[in-house]
């Protein structure tokens, strides 16, 4: 606490105070032990006031007022007691301006921190000394003053017209200065300096109490803090920010900027809550915001791909953290270029490993799990989920997992899908490593987080549904429990009509073995020599097609067949028709020709297979156009088949090189043939017919594509009656898009099919419009 | 011709002039017609087309058909002649004569209202359907066709080139037919207003790719 001037008239014992009475009373007699009393609490307040000499004060005011109460007066209003009241408002407003000049000469001399200090000893002490002087002259603020300011004058209660004085004599002349201090107190601190905040506090806090109503002095509002202080606040801080950031950037990285900015967005955030009005807050750190990020954003965001290319995950939160903070646009140009970003990792990986990935359903599929996973991991952990990125990442995702390097070298943009069905086939068959169930579903999953992007998604179901078709008609299942569950993940993501028709698969499965059980119990049973097992599938609910080729079967196994067929037509009286599906038919052969191997081999092979080697029993040289003749098999299937015998080396063919098989080609059995197992599996696929059977798919998924642009277009023209050219095809569009996505060509065509069938026409006079015909 | 038709009509019924009676088509009728008296078939075609200095194969013969609605082409049935000829208002040779030439002049000169040009080669199409339930003609009467009704026109030349060199393309429904005057009269030759995702049947999709690829 300084020292201050004196400026009372000299000390005088206050416990002299006299309760003066009645007609006694004038202000000549009252005022000057009044004075003693409020200069002795403006000046020596923390001395205290005793009760005795508070009571004679307030007594005194109250007895002044009261018995100069209005007379019977001609005059009316203007009576005594008013006129005493205005006299001793009159006399306390020149005491507190004397006051005050005399605090205003010592603040002229003082600048800086001494002025502040000076300022906020002050004023503590002045406000609470007046608090007590308004509770003295308490009757005055209740009765005189309040008529006075009901009817319009410029009258305050005791308290609000000290600060009014405050403000015109001191406040008002020293401002300037009294400002700057504080800003620079403020600068000081923005520079790393150590401040006193409570004496800036409650500098800042006087300027907010001065902030008087005129009309309503009861309120207060912030004038006086935003006009003579927040304003020119606003103006320094952007200025000191503008140059810090501008010469900073220059100076330093990137990321280290952003921190810098992370780090003095707290501090204001600090100081707000330490000595601002929390008014202030949000427009200075908006403002802030805007000065050390917004104006800066270009230079964040070339940096951004470095950052991506990089995985600098710390920069990334950073730079993440301030471009949200200005909004949408801040953010805009990051989500593009993370959407690059992916799609061109993605399809450099993907293009790294092209030729493997081609022919390896799990290579394929796991690169593409990798960069989803590692992006979907950045999502989190840098951009907290936000979704503009979310949606960004899935763009990209989907252009790079139906368009790259791939889908290119295949020449068909339905490769995904096939891919993907493929790899599931392999997890869900039988294999030699056997890994954990659990770890398979964790698989399956992630592979329906790839199917979500598949454009072409009927090509998938098609595949799966053929493999999961053979895979139950060769038993090559690993586990019922894991069909189930994956049968499970396919009905959320395709629907229960798909579904459905899997499901009937399975049914029958079980189905059919009831029926070969009642067989293998009846009298037919007996006429064939050999064990064999029969399959019964409903044609509906299985996606298998005819055999492409005839077939001349074994003697031996048409005793099998008929014996079945018997059974059959006598347990169904004859209503229902057995197509025998030989291409998918199985079966082991002994061997008993090879020198080297004592007891021979089993081999297991397609019965299209065992036609061929079966001839062998007759004759030791045979060439294609006898198999042929013998077989009855077309010329793809035996040349597949052939191919297929001769990989295994289990026939002999010569000329041995060849590119294609000719009719004059001859085979032989190899005498040499050699396996360290006993049971060989020589019913291996063979390239061709694989891609044939690729191939063959694709194009039963373009038919059937084709019905369901048909059925799609004559639900809608039945619904609508007549639509645009236009609207057609985006609506068409629109109802097949979770199924695939329709070429506008292919459209056009079904569209024209279905003109001439005369299920919809063009309308008279508008070539472009289309009419239902009913 | 029918605004002419409408004129003569309006100066006829002015003049009071005369709706042919069912006697004088009839004589007509008589002079040409077959044994059976039911319709002027193919053998009789040759010399009523003469008389009246028509080339079987002109445009003309076309629109004379469908002016009298012919159903089957190459045959005037009795109904449909005497139909025909009083709408016409012929009731002797020299009339319909008079009327055939203005028939010629009109198509030579091409004004004729783009409602009735589409309708005789709408027409056109069914006339040349042969069996029942047919609803395709097949390249070579539509190139007929076309020699016939869109001769000098845009495209002519180079859509039948198309038809004939396409493989998967070899004949045409009405629909498509009906398209292909709208396409001539509408895109230009060298087919840069095309869009394909248009309404145009995929015909004319892979005639513009045709005509695309042959001006590389």
């Amino acid at each position: 606490v300084l020292p201050t001037k004196l400026y009372c008239r000299g000390g005088s014992n206050l416990d002299k105070t006299h309760l003066m009475l009645g007609r006694q009373l004038t202000l000549e007699k009252l005022w000057p032990e009044l004075e003693e009393g409020l200069t002795h609490l403006l000046t020596r307040l923390t001395e205290g006031l005793s009760n005795r000499a508070y009571m004679t004060y307030y007594t005194n005011v109250y007895n002044f007022c009261t018995n100069n109460r209005p007379g019977a007066n001609a005059r009316g209003k203007s009576s005594g007691g008013n006129f005493a009241g205005e006299k001793m408002y009159e006399k306390l407003r020149s005491f507190l301006q004397n006051y005050m000049v005399g605090v205003r000469e010592i603040a002229d001399h003082r600048v800086d921190d001494s002025l502040l200090n000076f300022y906020k000893v002050e004023w503590d002490r002045y406000t609470t000394a007046m608090k007590t002087v308004s509770n003295i002259f308490e009757y005055l603020n209740r009765h005189w003053i309040k008529r006075e300011s009901e009817d319009g004058k410029q009258v305050y209660d005791i308290y609000t017209l000290s600060l009014v004085i405050w403000r015109d004599e001191l406040f008002e002349r020293i401002k300037p200065k009294l400002t700057e201090a504080l800003l620079e107190c403020i600068e000081k601190e923005r520079d790393s300096e150590q401040i006193d905040t409570s004496l800036v506090s409650g500098v800042i806090n006087a300027y907010v109490s001065l902030g008087l109503n005129k009309d309503k002095p009861q309120e207060n509002t912030l004038m006086v803090y935003r006009t003579d202080f927040e304003d020119e606040f606003m103006h320094r801080t952007e200025i000191y920010y503008t140059q810090e950031s501008t010469s900073y950037i220059q100076n330093n990285s990137v990321s280290d900027y952003m921190k810098k900015v992370l780090q003095r967005l707290q501090e204001e955030e600090n100081r707000v809550q330490t000595y601002l009005h929390p008014d202030t807050g949000p427009s200075l750190i908006r403002r802030c915001e805007s000065i050390l990020v917004e104006k800066h954003k270009e230079t964040l965001w070339n940096e951004f791909q470095s950052l991506l290319q990089d995985d600098m995950l710390d920069d990334l939160i950073c730079m993440y953290t301030l471009l949200e903070k200005i909004g949408a646009e801040g953010l805009d140009p990051l989500k593009d270029m993370l959407e690059r970003h992916v799609q061109n990792m993605g399809g450099i990986a993907i293009q790294n490993d092209a030729e493997n990935a081609l022919d390896s359903p799990r290579t394929y599929v796991e690169i593409i799990l990798e960069v989803h996973g590692q992006f979907s991991d950045l999502l989190v952990n840098a951009f907290r989920n936000d979704p503009g990125f979310s949606a960004a990442l899935d763009k990209a995702c989907r252009r790079f997992i139906n368009d790259n390097a791939v889908t290119k070298l295949a020449r068909s943009s339905s490769k995904s899908p096939e891919l993907l069905a493929k790899y599931c086939d392999i997890l869900l068959k039988k294999s030699a490593q056997n890994p954990e169930e659990k770890e398979i579903l964790d698989v399956l999953d992630n592979i329906m987080t790839v199917f979500k992007y598949i454009e072409d998604k009927d090509v998938f179901q098609t595949f799966y549904s053929k493999m999961l078709a053979k895979r139950l008609i060769y038993g090559t299942s690993s586990s019922e429990y894991l069909e189930g569950q994956m049968i499970s993940k396919l009905k959320s993501n395709c629907g229960y009509e798909y579904t459905t028709k899997l499901g009937r698969m399975f049914n029958d499965m079980s189905l059919s073995r009831d029926i070969v059980a009642e067989f293998v119990d009846s009298p037919y049973a007996n006429a064939s020599s050999v064990d064999f097992q029969v399959l019964v599938l409903a044609t509906g609910s299985w996606p298998l097609q005819q055999p492409i080729t005839n077939f001349s079967i074994p003697e031996d196994l048409q005793q099998c067949q008929s014996a079945f067929m018997e059974f059959y037509q006598k347990k169904h009286d004859g209503s229902r028709t057995l197509n025998w599906l030989m291409q998918f038919s199985k079966g082991e052969l002994k061997t008993k020709y090879t020198k080297t191997n004592k007891s021979g081999y089993i081999f297991q092979c397609s019965t299209y297979q065992m036609g061929i080697l079966l001839l062998f029993n007759e004759e030791n040289i045979l060439n294609a156009e006898a198999i042929q003749q013998a077989t009855q098999l077309t010329d793809s299937v035996l040349r597949n088949t052939l191919l297929s015998l001769i990989k295994t080396r289990v026939l002999l063919m010569a000329p041995k090189n060849a590119r294609t098989i000719t009719k004059k080609h001859r085979f032989t059995l190899n005498p040499k043939f050699k396996n360290k197992r006993a049971k060989v599996l020589i019913n291996i696929p063979v390239r061709e017919a694989v891609n044939e059977q690729s191939k063959a798919i694709h194009d039963t998924v373009l038919e059937d594509r084709k019905l369901q642009i048909q059925a799609a277009t004559v639900r809608i023209m039945k619904a609508r009656r007549t639509l645009r050219h236009g609207v057609l095809m985006s609506e068409i569009i629109s109802q097949l898009q979770t199924r695939f996505t329709p070429k506008i060509s292919l459209i056009k065509k079904c569209i024209d099919i279905l003109i001439e069938k005369e299920y919809i026409e063009r309308v008279e006079g508008q070539k472009d419009q289309y009419a239902y015909v009913a | 011709i029918k605004m002419e038709a409408k004129k003569r009509k309006n100066r006829q019924i002015k003049n009071k002039g005369p709706i042919p009676t069912e006697e004088q088509v009839l004589q007509i009728f008589e002079i040409y017609c077959n044994e059976t008296h039911e319709y002027i078939g193919p053998e009789q075609m040759l010399q009523f087309l003469d008389d009246l200095n028509l080339d079987p194969e002109e445009p003309t013969v076309l629109a004379l058909a469908w002016k009298l609605n012919a159903s089957e082409m190459g045959y005037f049935y009795q109904d449909e002649f005497v139909e025909g000829m009083k709408k016409l208002r012929v009731n002797d040779m020299d009339k319909l004569k008079e009327i055939v030439e203005q028939i010629k002049a009109a198509l030579e000169s091409g004004k004729i209202p783009k409602k009735q040009f589409a309708e005789m080669f709408e027409y056109a199409f069914t006339y040349c359907i042969e069996n029942e339930g047919q609803r395709v003609l097949d390249q070579d009467t539509i190139v007929a066709l076309i020699d016939m009704l869109l001769k000098g026109k845009p495209h002519s030349d180079s859509f039948k080139k198309f038809l004939i060199e396409n493989n998967e393309y070899n004949s045409m429904n009405i629909d498509q037919w009906r398209c292909l005057l709208d396409f001539s009269n509408e895109i230009a030759l060298n087919v840069s207003n095309y869009d394909p995702c248009g309404f145009y049947p995929s015909i004319f999709d892979e005639y513009v790719e045709y005509v695309q690829t042959s001006t590389l």
